[in-house]
């Protein structure tokens, strides 16, 4: 196995090698003006690029030999590509001396990758998370990643069904839910365990009964169901809400958003007003006169 | 846009090839290196910019201009993260519109970019070459980014088998 590796990456080597004296014929300029940035820029670069695309920054010169190890871990694993597969995190995150910008984890993943990936976010390369992005894991696997990374400052579940036991995020800042299903009771202890939550995005969350959102940071929700089930949002208390977001609903859905305290909110909507109920309670007041409620109507 | 409203605190950058340009304050901290040399009480009348020629500078302050934040009545949008959509969607076509430069130039604004610490135009003049990167072979990268391959065959192969997950 090592061997055809190696043979492969020796004839990859010669192809380039190859390529190399063409492309410098045509190149047009022979300044190498990135080179000249400094690390840190290099290294910004280098943590927004897609895993892969990283580890092969260290090949193109000496003067990016170091600079992947040390940039912020941009880790995507998944079954399939662009992602690395699981097989491949334990030497990636042996190489890497951390810190990690964004763990990225999209992979259905048995018991066994339960335990590996909790092992991956122990993992020097993985400390001070700030980003997790999980994707059809299964309620345990979803869980234990979630436990392992309570100190994340962004997070993106899609395709889950959300069950932990123990919730509590105390710096998440921005939730994004994306098909995810949730008890109508686990949903407003979520909220609870995010202390210092500011954005949250929901999109095709099914609960069985109503949403209840309850959150003294909060300050925008968008909520989007296309199903054409009926959803029903409750915002009981929002004391900092400014947006409430109800985007690209279609004719067919029928979501009814009550709003019972949310002294700040200013931006509500849009609404299609045949198939939505809209309920406001206490909303605005003398502190925020600018409530603007955009309302659309089916013809 | 900047001289819209009398009585603004004005700052002067000054450019090394001795150029002097006046902006608003509240442009010039953008800058988080500007604004905390302001903070800090270091900036008196002018304020001089090391390594960024008066074209590029120039440049750097048209763009902050433009991305200020405009604060509202309440004061709410300065503060708040996510801009209405409208105006998002014209920024967008700006930024589009103002990355329209040579390589040369680009890296230029890059360089600026981080040594002024300017996040928005730190991510605006990147993502070229980030996208560069993404999903081009070296050799496109090398040749895109001028960057001559100065490893020896072996240490290349050695360096190749040291991420190998990267390459398969």
């Amino acid at each position: 196995m090592e061997n055809n590796k190696e043979a492969a990456a020796a004839a990859e080597s010669h192809g380039t090698a190859g390529k190399r004296a063409r492309s410098g014929d045509c190149d047009d300029t022979a300044d190498d003006f990135i080179s000249r940035l400094p690390d840190a820029v290099l290294g910004t670069i280098i943590s927004l690029l897609p895993t892969k695309d990283g580890g092969r920054t260290p090949v193109l010169s000496r003067r990016w030999r170091h600079l992947w190890r040390s940039a912020p871990l941009n880790l995507e694993v998944s079954t399939r590509p662009p992602g690395v597969p699981p097989s491949a995190v334990s030497q990636i995150i042996s190489q890497h001396h951390g810190p990690a910008r964004r763990f990225s984890f999209h992979c259905h993943g048995d018991d066994d990758l339960c335990a590996q990936a909790e092992s991956w976010l122990r993992s020097r390369a993985l400390a001070n998370l700030q980003e997790l992005d999980i994707a059809y894991a299964k309620p345990q696997l979803l869980t234990s990643l979630l436990r392992s990374a309570s100190n994340i400052l962004v997070a993106k579940i899609t395709h889950c069904d959300f069950k932990p036991a123990m919730i509590n995020f105390p710096f998440l800042k921005k939730l994004s839910l994306f098909c995810v299903s949730i008890s109508a009771d686990l949903f407003p202890r979520l909220l609870s365990g995010c202390h210092a939550l500011e954005s949250l995005y929901m999109t095709n969350v099914r609960a069985v009964g109503c949403i209840r959102l309850r959150s003294p940071t909060i300050r925008t929700i968008i909520f989007r169901h296309s199903y054409g089930e009926t959803a029903e949002l409750i915002i009981e208390d929002a004391p900092r809400l400014v947006r409430l977001l109800v985007p690209y609903c279609e004719r067919k859905d029928s979501v009814t958003i009550r709003v019972i305290r949310a002294p700040n909110l200013q931006i509500l909507g849009p609404f299609f007003a045949v198939v939505s109920k809209l309920l406001l309670y206490q909303v605005g007041s003398a502190a925020s006169p600018n409530l603007s409620v955009s309302i659309h109507t089916w013809r | 846009m900047a001289t819209r409203e009398a009585g603004k605190k004005m700052i002067m950058l000054k450019s090394p090839d001795g150029m002097e340009f006046e902006v608003e304050e509240a442009v010039a901290m953008e800058s988080q290196t500007i604004r905390k040399m302001i903070e800090d009480d270091c900036a008196d009348t002018a304020i001089l910019i090391p390594n960024i020629n008066s074209k590029i500078l120039s440049r750097v302050i048209e763009y902050c201009n433009k991305h200020v934040p405009t604060t509202g009545a309440t004061g709410a949008a300065a503060s708040d993260t996510v801009a209405p959509a409208a105006l998002a969607e014209d920024l967008k076509i700006w930024d589009a519109e103002f990355i329209k430069v040579n390589r040369a130039t680009r890296f230029d604004l890059i360089q600026a970019a981080s040594y002024l610490n300017i996040k928005g135009l730190l991510d605006l003049t990147s993502q070229t070459t980030i996208d560069t990167i993404s999903d081009n072979s070296l050799e496109e990268i090398r040749s895109f980014l001028s960057t001559k391959n100065d490893y020896l065959p072996e240490e290349e192969q050695t360096i190749r088998r040291e991420n190998q997950w990267a390459f398969q």
